[in-house]
């Protein structure tokens, strides 16, 4: 890893943990369960790259960190949409039929990517289906509470701001491996997204830690 | 795969500058009128401030025409000048109040059954047109909700009508065109229709209000 790339890492992960302990501090870890769960567990698995390098730091690891994490996401949208509607019967009832038309169009997007077991394939061709599903289910939610004039927690609102902006320029960048291959475009998958990343968590961690 | 991007990315870079547009103290205040009794007091307010105002716009035209008739015609057409302006304040008021019921009706769950416009209480044509046009896309929609916003839609669009026919009819009277005696009988005709415009409109907003009594509103209230 470059000293950029490194320095990049240990940012995102010090950001990482301040808002976890933001989040206890001011209390907000209630909001959002599934949020609090990701926090732990990109601490946890990027944390073993950074520092065990030669152990953990393997396409493999970070196959299972990226599924890990993208489970997770989507469940911060399941849980921020039912935090969200359960007030309010008929936006819930839009708000649902919206996220299993977006989860059974990801899905449908994931079973096309033709079955193998490479890194490439999955990196390239599984993962931007599913980051661009993630995508979309955030937007949907976002469009459903625009629609029906729901009102929404500002931290939940920030959760939403911050993680569609980063899904996007992630799908770009697995795409861009896709497409030309994971070394020829080092620059963008090693920095780009992850200054992304560290963006919305400097934007997060400013929420977090805002008092109430 | 990248124009699937290109469009999410489009998509969702609208979606969400809208949302953080949003101006959430609004919202919230919103809310809290809709689930409080001072949101029913606020709508009685504004029923009477609307009854008010069609009462001074009458006030205006009926002086109008009782000076026309004593033979004062300078007199006369000063105040129907006067009476188109307090309509012309008037009218965008009602759509905005139409506006604010379509949106608040999103927020209702189940929404009291309304019927559509009736094409006999208007005396202009083309007012009783959309009347028409009210009852036949009445009859595709399948939710109240959706019935309840297309009326509150065609209200809209016979206010504008009925205010651009009077804005002509008022300029004709003024300038003492020609055909100005038929623009009287067409002010009278006018009159009327913004009368049962005005009166369908608060009809529908009693409808907004008995839909937001049926809520549950204590869960609501207290997730505020």
């Amino acid at each position: 890893m470059g000293r950029i790339q490194l320095a990049v890492g240990y940012a995102t992960l010090t950001l990482a943990a301040a808002i976890l302990v933001g989040l206890v501090r001011r209390g907000r870890y209630r909001l959002s369960w599934a949020f609090v769960a990701y926090l732990a567990t990109y601490l946890a698995t990027s944390g073993l790259m950074a520092f065990a390098p030669d152990v953990f730091y393997t396409r493999q690891f970070w196959l299972y960190k990226e599924a890990a994490l993208h489970a997770l996401k989507f469940g911060i949208a399941l849980e921020l949409a039912w935090r969200t509607f359960r007030a309010f019967p008929g936006a819930l009832s839009t708000a649902r039929s919206t996220v299993f038309v977006v989860l059974a169009l990801t899905l449908i997007g994931v079973l096309s990517v033709p079955d193998s077991r490479e890194f490439e394939s999955i990196a390239g061709g599984v993962q931007p289906r599913i980051v661009n599903g993630t995508v979309w289910l955030f937007t949907s939610i976002a469009a459903v509470i625009l629609w029906y004039r729901v009102p929404v927690n500002p931290f939940h609102k920030t959760l939403l701001i911050g993680f569609v902006p980063y899904l996007l320029v992630f799908t770009v960048a697995l795409q861009l491996f896709a497409t030309y291959g994971f070394e020829s475009l080092a620059v963008v998958n090693n920095y780009a997204y992850p200054l992304a990343y560290l963006v919305v968590l400097g934007y997060w961690c400013v929420a977090a830690w805002r008092p109430r | 795969m990248w124009l699937m991007i290109a469009l999410s990315a489009l998509g969702c870079l609208v979606v969400l500058f809208l949302f953080g547009r949003r101006n959430e103290r609004m919202v919230r205040r919103d809310w809290e009128l809709l689930l409080t009794p001072k949101g029913d007091r606020l709508y009685r307010t504004i029923e009477n401030r609307v009854q008010s105002e069609m009462a001074l716009a009458d006030l205006t035209y009926e002086e109008a025409l009782s000076v026309r008739e004593l033979g004062s015609m300078e007199e006369a057409r000063q105040l129907i000048d006067v009476g188109y302006r307090v309509i012309e304040k008037f009218s965008p008021n009602m759509l905005r109040l139409l506006a604010t019921m379509a949106t608040f009706s999103r927020m209702v769950s189940a929404m009291a059954p309304v019927q559509p416009l009736r094409p006999r209480d208007f005396r202009i044509a083309q007012i009783a047109s959309l009347a028409y046009l009210n009852q036949v896309l009445h009859q595709f929609l399948v939710s109240t909700a959706e019935r309840y916003r297309l009326r509150l839609y065609i209200l809209g669009r016979s206010f504008g009508l009925a205010t651009r026919f009077l804005l002509a009819s008022t300029r004709s009277i003024v300038r003492g065109e020609p055909e100005a005696d038929r623009e009287w009988d067409q002010i009278q005709a006018i009159r009327e229709d913004f009368r049962t415009l005005t009166d369908e409109s608060m009809r529908s907003l009693h409808g907004l209000l008995t839909s937001l009594a049926a809520e549950k509103r204590d869960d609501l209230v207290d997730r505020l």
